[in-house]
């Protein structure tokens, strides 16, 4: 009978996929609950977190400024999440965010079988150069990813097509289709129902970034390395791919890590913790 | 070469005509809804031949505008059409929201924002040329904003288009 530890006792992990529905229901439709103090019903609009440092050819600074006060929401939501990034570890995106947590509930109910793994890409390579073309090609006046491929748009959409007609119509258009597409491909059916986050999300990569630069100062998951047996329990249940095994011992990519702490809560030897770095 | 390298030149390689391309079957008007007839920031460009058009139309209102206004499709020959206004999809009346209803706006006020979906079906017909999204004050029938619709030419919509988001 495995062991009652403190990992397993702690808030965070035990109720993790509870925190993550409560923030379905206060960011998605039918409630909606945060967006209705901004007259918003979504995050396009004052909640946008990723448009306001888009820089388009040709743009002048009024104009970006005019952007970061138009998405005021937006932006102190993503200063939030990366400040709490540095400190803590990514738990906007392991626990918090609504549009990931929605792709990892659904995939927990689709059959194992149906499921794609996709471990084998290097997803920090993948990552990084789908947000170069995201923040470059509007510079260089090549075209735009920003709301064309926007998971934060495709899922509150998806939530609420059910009720409002206004939301269907977004699945009207070969993007919204294309969208629905990526969701359901790299989310819904990706083992762990992470691929998207750890793939193509923009806010997703720049939190990633904060993660590896706080890394050694801030909390993360961790191995203790004279405790691992390399018995690859973590690497399975990793839902970011992030786990991988060097001279036999459990290594984590802090720049893919998200601290759901799954692994922690299946090493059977309790050599994964959350902390900070050991001297 | 490289796993990591191939696979950062792999997503060059899907994203940047990703973001170069943009389908011509949907477009996005930000506009600003005044006294003065309004303003918006460009066109709107989709691209002829398609089966089904969506336009998003946001808008802001610029004090001290506040009326209702009607919103109307113009532009020959006709086209089928719906209008959604967006709102959240259970009210809690945290905030007060304009009422929509047989395609007029109620009670606008300043520093409002709105967000309308309208979704165009040509039929068999292919359509070019200018189309016009207009929304009149009810009162006195004058535009308080106007949103032009070009249905044109790939290259000409694509030009157009990249400076949309």
């Amino acid at each position: 009978m495995p062991l009652v530890t403190n990992t397993k006792q702690s808030f965070w992990v035990r109720n993790r996929y509870w925190i993550i529905l409560g923030s379905i229901l206060t960011f998605l439709p039918p409630l909606s609950f945060l967006f209705q103090f901004t007259q918003d019903s979504n995050f396009c609009g004052t909640w946008c977190p990723r448009m306001f440092f888009v820089i388009r050819s040709g743009m002048s600074g009024k104009e970006f400024a005019i952007g970061l006060l138009r998405s005021y929401a937006g932006v102190g939501l993503v200063l939030g999440i990366l400040i709490s990034t540095f400190f803590l570890g990514r738990y906007w995106c392991s626990h918090l965010c609504p549009v990931g947590g929605t792709m990892e509930w659904v995939s927990r109910i689709v059959p194992k079988s149906w499921k794609i793994n996709y471990s084998t890409v290097p997803a920090p390579s993948f990552r990084y150069g789908y947000l170069t073309v995201y923040l470059l090609a509007p510079i260089f006046g090549i075209g735009n990813l920003c709301c064309n491929y926007c998971n934060f748009a495709t899922i509150p959409r998806l939530a609420g097509a059910a009720f409002t007609q206004a939301d269907l119509a977004y699945f009207m258009r070969t993007a919204g289709l294309i969208n629905l597409g990526l969701v359901v491909v790299l989310g819904f059916l990706a083992r762990g129902g992470r691929a998207y986050c750890n793939l193509l999300c923009p806010i997703g990569a720049l939190d990633a970034l904060s993660g590896k630069l706080g890394a050694k100062s801030g909390k993360r998951v961790r191995v203790r390395e004279n405790a691992c047996t390399g018995c690859k329990a973590c690497l399975k249940v990793c839902p970011t791919w992030s786990i991988d095994m060097k001279e036999n011992r459990a290594q984590i990519d802090q720049l893919s890590c998200l601290p759901c702490r799954i692994c922690e809560k299946t090493c059977p030897r309790e050599a994964i913790t959350y902390g900070k770095a050991e001297n | 070469m490289n796993k990591k390298i191939t696979f950062y030149l792999l997503a060059l390689a899907i994203f940047i005509p990703a973001a170069h391309y943009q389908w011509g079957d949907s477009a996005h008007s930000i506009g600003m809804i005044s006294k003065s007839g309004g303003q918006i920031r460009h066109d709107a460009f989709f691209k002829p031949g398609w089966g089904n058009y969506t336009l998003i139309a946001t808008a802001t209102v610029i004090p001290p505008y506040r009326g209702d206004v009607r919103v109307v499709l113009e532009g020959a020959p006709l086209l089928e059409h719906q209008i959604y206004f967006s709102k959240p999809a259970l009210d809690l009346g945290i905030r007060r929201l304009p009422r929509f209803k047989d395609n007029i706006l109620y009670d606008l006020q300043p520093k409002d924002r709105i967000a309308l979906w309208v979704v165009m079906k040509p039929g068999k017909e292919e359509i070019r040329g200018k189309y016009n999204l207009v929304f009149y004050d009810t009162k006195d029938n004058r535009p308080v904003l106007t949103v032009p619709l070009t249905f044109a030419d790939k290259e000409e919509a694509n030009r157009a288009a990249r400076h949309q988001h």
